[in-house]
Parts: structure tokens; sequence; C-alpha cells
């Protein structure tokens, strides 16, 4: 079944055209990559997925329903997002964060559920946060922000996760374990994943589908396998980079 | 957050003997002599004496504009700089007072009793409110950068009118417009509308103060986690100016309650809005009923209005706090 779908897609910011006629279908559980260099527009497909602007034409349709037809409410049960940085200057503890995550869900207008906050636990633990719930936001180093962030994005369940790059701050396990985590929880929840990401090896390992922006509205865009070679990387990053296989994985160094 | 620990209780009670303490010491406070014993007959027996006279027709009265100013400022204060996300944002920031107290002076210009002047003000204020939101609102899109600068831009505005009202101005009347444009209570009288004005914002913003949890952490992640950010905005402001405007109707442009009071609370630990927003109002009373006993005993019998003293007691008080928080980074 189809979860998130893009037809004839077309995103402009401040007059700069990032793509156009993009058509695009992603299923259940299925992840999709978008890989291109700085300011090529990732950050801004993405807000564009989650209604923050209207695209130029074209749209963007969720379980069939276009976005603009969605109050915020239904639209933060359906689709989450992981900012590239999070404000990290406000006081706050760890759980206080992570139940905003909750947010979308409130029956009650002014107390936190014991469920919610239950579940905001759980994820905690499932991010090896379980002994932080007490601690100021401010306090934690950037690696355990972005764990913190990842869990709010947990708690909210959405049925689409948007990820800005997911491995900011991250040490080199918690890239691989946290991708694992995300990508598992979308499988089981029937959940499409989309990451935009600056670093290849991590969409070419997660990845089902790449989405290769290569600058002035043009893209090229289908299986990983098909999509990642060095020609078209060389093509999008303007630089050289060679492929290898370690362990049967393919993996991408630049020359 | 209202789960795991008890420090939100602890504050709530705290502030709410410290408002009772504050409230007997006005009652017993002022030029006349008032024991305790006395102050305690007075409001249980309605007895004639003089004393229950000074506290039924002075210091009751005095006592509750106090408190009930300083719990709308309190809240304005507290709804304004979450809705402009600036720390030095207070609820005169976007005009309001300044539009207030033009109308009011000019109204005293024009030789008009000065039972007029809240009637006035009220009106002076709401206009300033829907120019700036007019203003702000033209096109569409409604940033906050945008309010901002054209509320301060119109309060620069009304800064000058003021300004000419009283260099227009013979000697006697200026003395009271001053007085008006410090802010003072001596004259205050409070209006039934006024209290439903505090207990229903009071209310609509407890309502809000989940969504406020959330838009502190700005406009796209209040987004992203459900919060219909303009209709949220607009609600913040139209609620702030409607406290703010009848703040001033009631004691003029009394400063310092509406900046130093919340910022005070996040200090001591109340972030959630669902703790800070009743506590701001709690606090904001106490805190403007405390200066206004000093503004009426400190250099009696003569009375100084009611809004120097809030200054005299909130510099000093905001710049600890800045110093502190500078430390904390």
């Amino acid at each position: 079944m189809v979860v998130l779908e893009l037809e004839r897609l077309e995103v402009r910011i401040g007059g700069k055209l990032i793509c156009r006629d993009l058509d695009l279908q992603l299923t259940e559980g299925e992840v999709l990559g978008i890989l291109g260099r700085n300011g090529v527009g990732k950050t801004t497909l993405l807000h564009s997925c989650m209604d923050f602007f209207p695209p130029a034409s074209g749209n963007v349709r969720i379980h069939g329903a276009n976005l603009q037809s969605l109050k915020r409410q239904q639209l933060a049960r359906k689709i989450g997002l992981l900012f590239q940085e999070s404000d990290s200057s406000l006081s706050a503890t760890v759980l206080e964060t992570v139940l905003l995550g909750r947010h979308p869900y409130s029956e009650n207008i002014f107390w936190d559920s014991e469920e919610d906050i239950e579940l905001c636990r759980i994820t905690l633990a499932l991010l090896g946060m379980d002994k932080l719930e007490n601690r100021q936001v401010s306090t934690l180093s950037g690696g355990e922000k972005q764990r913190l962030a990842i869990a709010l994005l947990l708690a909210q369940d959405p049925a689409v996760f948007l990820l800005d790059e997911p491995s900011n701050h991250l040490d080199i396990d918690f890239q691989i374990k946290v991708l694992d985590l995300i990508t598992q929880r979308a499988k089981q929840n029937k959940a499409a994943t989309v990451m935009a990401s600056h670093d290849i090896n991590l969409v070419s390992r997660f990845c089902d589908r790449v989405l290769l922006l290569l600058g002035d509205g043009e893209f090229l865009s289908g299986s990983t396998s098909s999509i990642l070679n060095s020609n078209n990387l060389n093509r999008a990053f303007q630089c050289k980079i060679a492929q290898t296989q370690i362990s049967g994985r393919n993996y991408f160094l630049p020359e | 957050m209202l789960t795991a620990t008890r420090k939100p209780f602890i504050l709530l009670g705290a502030l709410s003997v410290l408002c009772v303490a504050v409230i007997i010491v006005s009652l017993a406070t002022g030029s006349a002599d008032v024991t305790i014993g006395q102050l305690w007959s007075a409001l249980t027996t309605r007895e004639s004496s003089i004393q229950s006279q000074v506290v039924w027709e002075l210091r009751i009265p005095r006592t509750f504009a106090a408190l009930i100013t300083g719990g709308l400022l309190g809240l304005a204060g507290v709804i304004m700089q979450v809705l402009l996300r600036n720390p030095l944002a207070d609820p005169y920031i976007l005009g309001v007072s300044g539009g207030a107290s033009a109308s009011a002076l000019a109204l005293l210009l024009a030789g008009f009793s000065a039972a007029w002047v809240p009637q006035a003000a009220f009106v002076g204020a709401i206009f300033s409110i829907l120019v700036v939101f007019g203003l702000a609102n033209a096109g569409g899109r409604w940033s906050v950068t945008r309010l901002l600068l054209t509320g301060v831009v119109v309060s620069a505005g009304w800064g000058a009118v003021i300004n000419i009202l009283l260099t227009s101005t013979s000697t006697n009347t200026v003395q009271s417009m001053l007085f008006w444009l410090m802010g003072d209570l001596s004259q205050s009288r409070i209006r039934f509308w006024q209290i439903a004005v505090l207990v229903s914002g009071l209310l609509a913003a407890m309502l809000l103060a989940r969504p406020l949890n959330v838009l502190i952490r700005g406009e796209l992640a209040a987004m992203s986690l459900g919060v219909n950010v303009h209709r949220l905005r607009v609600s913040l402001y139209l609620a702030a100016s409607v406290l703010t405007a009848t703040a001033v109707t009631i004691s003029g442009s009394i400063g310092f309650v509406g900046l130093v009071i919340p910022h005070t609370l996040r200090l001591l630990g109340a972030r959630d809005h669902r703790l800070l927003i009743p506590l701001s109002a709690l606090m904001g009373g106490s805190f403007l009923t405390v200066a206004d006993v000093l503004a009426r005993t400190v250099v009696a019998p003569q009375q100084l209005p009611t809004g120097v003293v809030t200054a005299i007691i909130g510099v000093p008080m905001f710049l600890v706090i800045l110093r502190s928080t500078m430390k904390q980074h």
C-alpha cells in the first residue's frame, strides 16, 4: 500500500528550483535516501513534505490524502520530522522533551497520561537514555541530544519518518543502531522512511531507493543499486568517487 | 513536568501562602493605625468603627486593585514572551499602553474630568491593538519579527504623541498626567469586568499551556508536533493585548511586573507553562501589592506613583536575574 506519494512535485525556495516533475511513491516499510551536495535542497524537500510551505506545483499525499487538506494535528500523527538541528538552549528535562512527541495525540488538554509517560520511558530506554530522564537537555552532549530528538520522533509514532541528517553528532556505532531501530520500527508500523543525508554509505546500507539531487531541479531517482554508482555520484558531487565492496556491501569513497 | 517531581506543588504552595501574607500586610498597613485584631473584627463583623471604614473603603479596594492589576500584567508578560520568543518582551512592547496613554492624556488636555480616564485609556488601547494587528497582518503572512517591529514602531509613535501632549499642557494637568504615565493605584477602583478578564484570561491561558510548551521550541518544531501556530499566535496576541489593556485601564502603565515576574519564576524552576502561567498571575499580584504598600508608606503622608516603586525594586531584581542566568550558560 502506498504511504507517501509525491505527484509532479515542483519545489522552489527563494526563486531557486529544487526539483520539477518529481513523481515518487513509497510503500509500507520502504526507505528512501535523498543525496546531493550542500545547498541542493535536501532539507527544503523534506520541509515541503511537512507542508511548512506550499509546493510551487504538484501534490504531496499521505495515505491518499493531500497534505493541505489535513489539519496540523492530523498531519503530526501521520508525518514526523527529525530536524537537522534542534534548539537545545531551552531548559527542559529529557523526559519532558520526549513527551512533546505525544502532543499530537493528547486527549487531556492539561495533563500527560500515564500511558504516554510509560511509552516515553520505554522509548528512552531503546536509545540507551533511560538513566538520563531527569537531566536538563542543555547539559547533554551533541550525540545525546540527537538520540533524544530521535526518541521524540519514535514517541510521535508517525506513518512517515522524515529524517534530516539522522547521523549528525552520532558515534559510528549509534549511527548504525539508531537507523536500524528506526527502519525496523517503520517496518513494524507499516511506515515509510525518507532520510536526507550527506553520508553515501549510510544511504547505501539502509535505503531501498535513492533520490539523487543534481541541482537546478534535475534529479535521478530509482532503486539504490541502479542509482548509486561512481558515474552518478561523480556527477552529483562533482568529485571523483570510487566504489568498493566489503563483505558483500557497497562502499563509496572519494578518490 | 507535573509528573515526577514535587517541586511544582511546593512553588505553588509557597507562592499562595506568600500571596495571602501580602494581602494581610497590605490591609494592615497605611497612615491610619489598624492592628491585626482590629483588621480581623473589621473583616468579620462589619462594625462601623473608623478602622473598619478605612479597611473597607480604602484598603480593600486598593489592595485588590494591586492584586488584579499585578495578576493581569504577570499573565500578559508571560504570554508576550512566548509569543515574541523574546526575553525582553513585556506587556507594553507592542504599543498597547502607548495607545492608552495618548488617548487618556488627550482627554485630560481637552479638559474632561479625570473620571473618564479609564474609558479613554481602554478605547486608546483597543485602537492601538487593532492598528498593530492590521499592519502586521497585511498580506496574510504574520511573522513574529513583523509583529514585533510593527508594535515597536507604533509604540514609538505613541511616545511622540504623548510628548507633544505633555509639552502643550499647563503645569497643573501635567502633574496628574505624569502620575498616570508612571502607573498609579491611588485612584484605582476595580470593576467586575476587570476581574472577569483576569479569570477568563487565566483559564484560557491554562488551556493553551501545553501548546505553549511546544511553541517555545520554535515555529517549525511546533508545526511538526501538530500545533496550528498561526491560530495560536493570533490568540496569544489578542489575549495578551486585552489583559494589558485592562491593566492599563485600572492603573496606567505600571512597568516591570510583566517583564520581571515570568523571568524570576523560570529561574525558580517553573518552566512548564502549565505551572508558569498560574504562578505568573499569582506572583505578579503579590509583587504589585508589595510595591503598592511601599508606595503609600515610604514617604507617607506623601504617596509615590506605584509604577516608580516597581521600577525601583524591579531594576535591581532584573539585573541580578540577568547576571545569574549569564553565569548558568
